[in-house]
């Protein structure tokens, strides 16, 4: 496709290892809908396991069913929040939270699948996830285009393997294995790179699909990070203390300062899980717990990306797999509830200080604006630059649209 | 309420002539692609039912039929599918210049009959019964591939392995099979074991109809759900906290069953409602005398037509990289049934031949399907679709470590220090990019396979690049031997491409390869340099091999 001339040329200006790896110039660009999105990246909180929305969001006081935290004022007068939550409740001014978001998918795989793609599953076809999209709708840059820190994130589907997120198990260690081995110079993994090159383009001429082009994509992704600038990124100790430690020094808190660093860095979309959410048991010691590294996480990183001109150019949403039961049941747990559950919007694009949707007076029912998954996620796309009625063929010949119906979410953006 | 299939085909059918062999149609290795509804060079009337049924769609698809599998690329695919595992470049030569015709057969026989097989399919079995147990339930997770490696190497029938597994009562030191019931029932949530149970065993996602009324499937309802999680409901499962014969010994499990203990169906705000009792998807079971309620189920389950679908399904899913029906757990979905005869026949003939999970994977492997070539192009998958071509999937884990010592050939026992660091790797990039999530569904994610991770881990992990090297003494010593022999860099080239591929190099990859070792030592050089740039060279050709497609995707 590309002589090695042809990429010398183009990377002549760089030395050693990063211009004899420079992969072979792509035929990928920024799409025109994503190169005049209001967000030009986008950062996900997802809330593994299904928060409760009635213990953070949505609370109910003194019902039955509102259990034993205190609601809290907030910045937005009459709108009132968890009391584990008080410094995501001072800055409700930037924040847009959903209190009616309805699926009818209550297990974890099932619901994960659906809030990372907007598609309940289905047999014969795996959907992309929205990070994979936004990944393929960018140029290819040094770093992957989606990055999941702290937890699995959600596949690429039908878009191949390229477009997959890149796992951060520990944001506060370094990535492991970007150091050439033992005996091995620039010299050296040029020639084993030029081979491994040719082999490629045997197999692909003969076998090819999807997995063949995913495994050279990776490959060369993985070439493209070693020895680039950018890889600084994942240097936490770089950031000076005060910018550090407002976000707690738990592994969410952290993954959130990274996902600040990483889109500085020009990566699209990251992913940060906070994991523990699936509260059968012992609800409100855990919420308790996992409330206060959301509230330092995501306030940290809020006011961080405001202090650098970011905010207005990075959606950040929290969500989870889905609500949980107003009953607390036996154990002082609370249940899968896929009917409610709530979510927090802010940045790129979003109409904070505002509050949608409301539920019932014990949380049981939507009485207003009830918001399906579709409806988020057609809101989301075209806020990161994606078309929702764009089609992609799936490996069965079914035609996929970026968004599965839905309606944009009126007053949001 | 219940229409699933079990009824409605019960005693319609009898399985005889059905598990009848399955030789594969096609057992010529130069076989030309086709484009009929029939296999190449085969004849109707050889045709097993099971045969005809699946090909039968090849034709109507419209699609090219992929020629059959040449020798060595069937060793490398049986070889990871049954022992998780290439095989080594000896064994591969000497398979493909074996001459005898039904060398296929004894292949799949010898692989079936090794060690490695037992040890592999536990594992298999242990991911799919236990999801990715969590750090602190390792050695539960260890005792369940005790078991179920004794359970697979000696033949035991697949519905006895599953009624054990529910109808598990007393003491179990090391946990063995009772762990399936801890793990799937922590917390001791029924409803996680419910769904587990009904998904993994008779593949219906019976649990999405926990919070409401099934989303897709019309037939089930929440009380169904809940009637079936009662089968469960006065079964407790207890880990010790500590093994009374003192540290270091295994943890150990008790199960026992209450003589009461109810299951409600829960209100809209999640509070209980109505007492249900068991019932199975739908259908009243009898109670025998004395029957408890899990041997209720577990008889119910063995008498379900779907027990042996689900399972027929899961392995060939597994093998051929999807279901007949797909995915394989959601047998009764609407979702792509693109071959329901098949499976259908494949399952009477698994449970007529008593559920033998050894003749389920031969007649599987000697299939027409399983027999297909990866190569031709790419049709957007059409014709993988239908199994007329086989798909290219990534390894995993357990097979690309395994695949890496054995190709690098220092994964012999020989080497047990190269062994052990593999085992070591192995568990290190596990633990690594295998999250486990702390939910009550276990559920799990290897984002391992085919990723920038296990990129950069082939790119400067020590697996490959202490493999590759000549000092370790593995496969690149033996071919720097073999070059300085009569053979040449030819023959140093040929062990190179089966230790990795499987397969002989061709003319041009023989020619380009040499180039590539030709170029790394100049002529001009003293004995010791060229010896050293030698060394190089194949160090670096093999390295290339391994960080290929070919190497790190089963095809």
């Amino acid at each position: 496709m590309h002589t090695l001339n042809r990429r010398t040329f183009v990377r002549s200006g760089l030395g050693g290892l990063a211009a004899a790896l420079m992969r072979p110039a792509s035929a990928f660009a920024t799409s025109p809908a994503a190169a005049s999105a209001k967000a030009k990246a986008c950062i996900v909180l997802f809330m593994h396991g299904g928060a409760s929305q009635l213990d953070t969001w949505d609370p109910k006081p003194g019902r039955d069913t509102g259990g034993e935290f205190r609601a809290i004022r907030t910045a937005l007068s009459g709108v009132r929040v968890s009391e584990h939550l008080p410094l995501l409740a001072k800055r409700m001014r930037k924040i847009a939270v959903l209190r009616s978001l309805t699926s009818r998918e209550g297990n974890h795989d099932r619901a994960r699948y659906l809030m990372h793609s907007g598609y309940p599953p289905q047999g014969g076809v795996v959907h992309p996830s929205l990070g994979s999209l936004v990944a393929s709708s960018r140029d290819p840059g040094a770093l992957p285009g989606y990055v999941s820190v702290a937890g699995p994130g959600q596949g690429a589907g039908i878009l191949g393997a390229q477009y997959a997120p890149f796992v951060v198990a520990d944001p506060t260690g370094p990535v492991k294995n970007l150091k050439l081995a033992r005996g091995v110079d620039d010299e050296r993994l040029r020639s084993r790179v030029e081979m491994w090159r040719r082999l490629e383009g045997r197999y692909s001429a003969r076998v090819g699909g999807p997995e063949v082009a995913g495994h050279r994509a990776i490959v060369e992704q993985a070439l493209a990070m070693m020895g680039s600038p950018e890889l600084g990124a994942f240097e936490l100790d770089r950031e000076p203390d005060a910018i550090r430690r407002p976000y707690g020094p738990t592994p969410f808190g952290q993954g959130c300062l990274l996902a600040r660093r990483l889109v500085e860095s020009g990566v699209p979309f990251v992913e940060v899980s906070l994991k523990g959410w699936d509260t059968h048991e012992n609800n409100f010691e855990r919420v308790k717990k996992l409330s206060a590294e959301l509230d330092a996480g995501m306030s940290a990183l809020l006011d961080d990306l405001e202090g650098r001109g970011l905010l207005g150019s990075t959606l950040v949403l929290c969500v989870g797999d889905f609500g949980r039961t107003p009953k607390i049941n036996a154990r002082g747990g609370r249940d899968h509830f896929p009917k409610i559950a709530a979510a927090a919007l802010a940045g790129g694009g979003i109409r904070g200080g505002q509050v949608i949707g409301e539920t019932d007076a014990d949380g049981v029912e939507i009485v207003e604006r009830p918001i399906a998954v579709p409806d988020l996620f057609r809101t989301l796309a075209g806020l990161v630059g994606l078309d929702p009625e764009e089609t992609r063929m799936s490996a069965a010949g079914r035609p996929l649209t970026t968004v599965d119906g839905g309606s944009i979410i009126d007053g949001l953006t | 309420m219940c229409t699933n299939a079990c009824r409605r085909e019960s005693g319609e059918t009898t399985a005889a002539g059905v598990a009848a062999e399955a030789r594969p149609p096609d057992a010529n290795p130069e076989g030309e692609a086709g484009t009929g509804a029939e296999p190449p060079g085969a004849s109707e009337a050889e045709l097993s039912p099971f045969e005809k049924a699946l090909t039968a769609g090849w034709g109507a698809a419209g699609v090219e039929v992929a020629p059959t599998v040449e020798d060595g690329e069937f060793y490398r695919r049986i070889a990871l599918d049954l022992t998780g595992s290439v095989p080594t470049a000896e064994e591969a030569a000497r398979f493909i210049d074996d001459p005898a015709p039904d060398k296929r057969e004894r292949l799949v026989d010898a692989l079936l009959a090794s060690d490695d097989y037992a040890r592999y399919w536990a594992e298999v079995y242990a991911s799919l019964l236990l999801g990715q147990a969590l750090p602190t339930q390792k050695r539960i997770r260890a005792g369940m591939v005790d078991w179920l490696e004794g359970q697979i190497g000696t033949g035991r029938p697949y519905d006895e392995m599953v009624a054990d597994l529910l109808t598990a009562t007393g003491e179990f030191s090391g946990g063995q099979e009772a762990g399936y019931l801890l793990v799937r029932g922590r917390q001791k949530q029924v409803e996680a074991l419910a769904g587990a149970t009904a998904r993994i065993f008779l593949g219906v996602q019976i649990e999405c109809a926990q919070c409401h009324d099934h989303p897709y499937y019309d037939q089930y309802k929440q009380e169904d759900f809940f009637r079936f999680a009662a089968y469960f409901g006065r079964t407790q499962v207890r880990q010790a906290k500590k093994n009374k014969k003192g540290k270091g010994q295994p943890p150990v499990i008790t199960v026992k069953d209450r003589r009461r203990g109810e299951v409600h169906v829960p209100l809209a705000d999640g509070s209980p409602g109505v007492v249900v009792e068991p019932a199975f998807l739908g259908r009243e079971v009898e109670a025998a005398e004395g029957e408890t309620r899990r041997e209720t189920l577990a008889r119910a389950i063995r008498g379900s037509d779907l027990l042996a679908k689900a399972a027929v399904n899961r392995i060939w899913s597994t093998m051929l990289g999807r279901g007949l029906v797909d995915p394989w757990d959601d047998l009764v979905g609407e979702n792509d049934a693109s071959h329901p005869e098949s499976l259908r026949l494949l399952a009477e003939s698994f449970a007529a031949s008593g559920y033998d999970q050894r003749a389920l994977l031969r007649q599987i492997a000697l299939s027409s399907a399983y027999q297909r070539s990866a190569a031709g192009g790419d049709d957007q998958g059409a014709a993988a679709r239908v199994f007329a071509r086989a798909q290219v999937r990534p390894l995993s884990a357990y097979q690309l470590f395994g695949s890496l010592a054995a190709a690098t050939g220092l994964g012999e026992s020989d080497r047990p220090n190269y062994r052990r660091m593999v085992e070591e790797k192995r568990e290190r990039a596990l633990a690594q990019y295998v999250f486990t999530f702390v939910d009550d569904e276990m559920a799990e994610a290897e984002s391992f396979a085919g990723n920038v991770p296990q990129a950069l881990l082939l790119l400067n992990g020590e697996l490959s690049n202490a493999g590759v090297r000549e000092r370790a003494g593995g496969t690149v010593a033996a071919a720097r031997a073999l070059a300085e022999g009569e053979g040449g860099e030819a023959a140093a080239i040929e062990a190179l491409y089966l230790s990795a591929y499987g397969r002989r190099p061709d003319a041009e990859e023989t020619s380009a390869a040499v180039d590539f070792v030709r170029a790394y030592g100049g002529g001009e050089q003293g004995e010791r340099a060229k010896r050293a740039s030698q060394a190089k060279a194949y160090e670096d050709l093999h390295y290339a091999l391994l960080l290929s497609s070919e190497f790190v995707t089963n095809h």
